[in-house]
């Protein structure tokens, strides 16, 4: 199962950590990790200056965003998007239970 | 575009990844000491399974057709240095 951990400081993001394997078929063909790939990996470009803005980790079974300061309007739209879809990931019923997301506020 | 998918398996857990020709084993023989030093035992006695002599037949002691090592005597066990670097199993008659 993939376990996403997203943490705020009001409105603001101030982490978002993806751990884990989402089991969901053989290496190759595991339909919901190479959906969870496409969305960070997506995130991470469409972000602003995310060299200066982000510290993001993208490696094999661990994923990292984290803002290294205030993000702008665009970034924080991009970073809701990311979460939006990791949310139907998690709720829609063909890949229920392959994913779970905390949120800590 | 600075961040490439390289690999669309990044959350894919590799387990079950092709299948091997191995996994089969024979079970165990049991082999090794089946009395302790200083056990009393009759004629006849099992006393030590092996392939090969890992360790030689001492007094009243012989080695079966697949070098097991039994009593030819009742008495006290005893494992015994032969040698430098061997080891051998007698059996004293008890007094």
């Amino acid at each position: 199962m993939i376990k996403v951990e997203i943490d705020f400081e009001g409105k603001n993001l101030t982490g978002l950590k993806v751990k884990g394997h989402a089991n969901s078929g053989p290496y190759g063909k595991d339909m919901v990790c190479a959906a969870v790939t496409i969305m960070l990996t997506g995130a991470a470009n469409a972000l602003e200056n995310e060299a200066e803005n982000f510290d993001i980790t993208l490696e094999e079974g661990n994923a990292s965003f984290q803002p290294l300061g205030p993000i702008s309007e665009h970034d924080q739209t991009v970073v809701e998007t990311l979460i939006i879809q990791l949310k139907t990931l998690e709720v829609s019923p063909v890949t229920k239970g392959t994913l779970t997301i905390k949120e800590r506020k | 575009m600075k961040f490439l998918i390289k690999d669309l398996q990044l959350f894919a857990s590799k387990k079950g990844v092709g299948s091997t020709k191995n996994g089969r084993d024979s079970a165990g023989r049991r082999l090794g000491a089946k009395v302790g030093d200083g056990q009393t035992v009759t004629a006849g006695s099992i006393l030590y399974r092996q392939r090969g002599t890992r360790i030689y037949p001492g007094t009243n002691v012989m080695k079966g057709g697949d070098d097991t090592l039994f009593a030819t005597v009742s008495g006290v066990v005893k494992f015994e240095r032969l040698g430098k670097d061997r080891k051998k199993v007698s059996v004293y008659p008890a007094e």
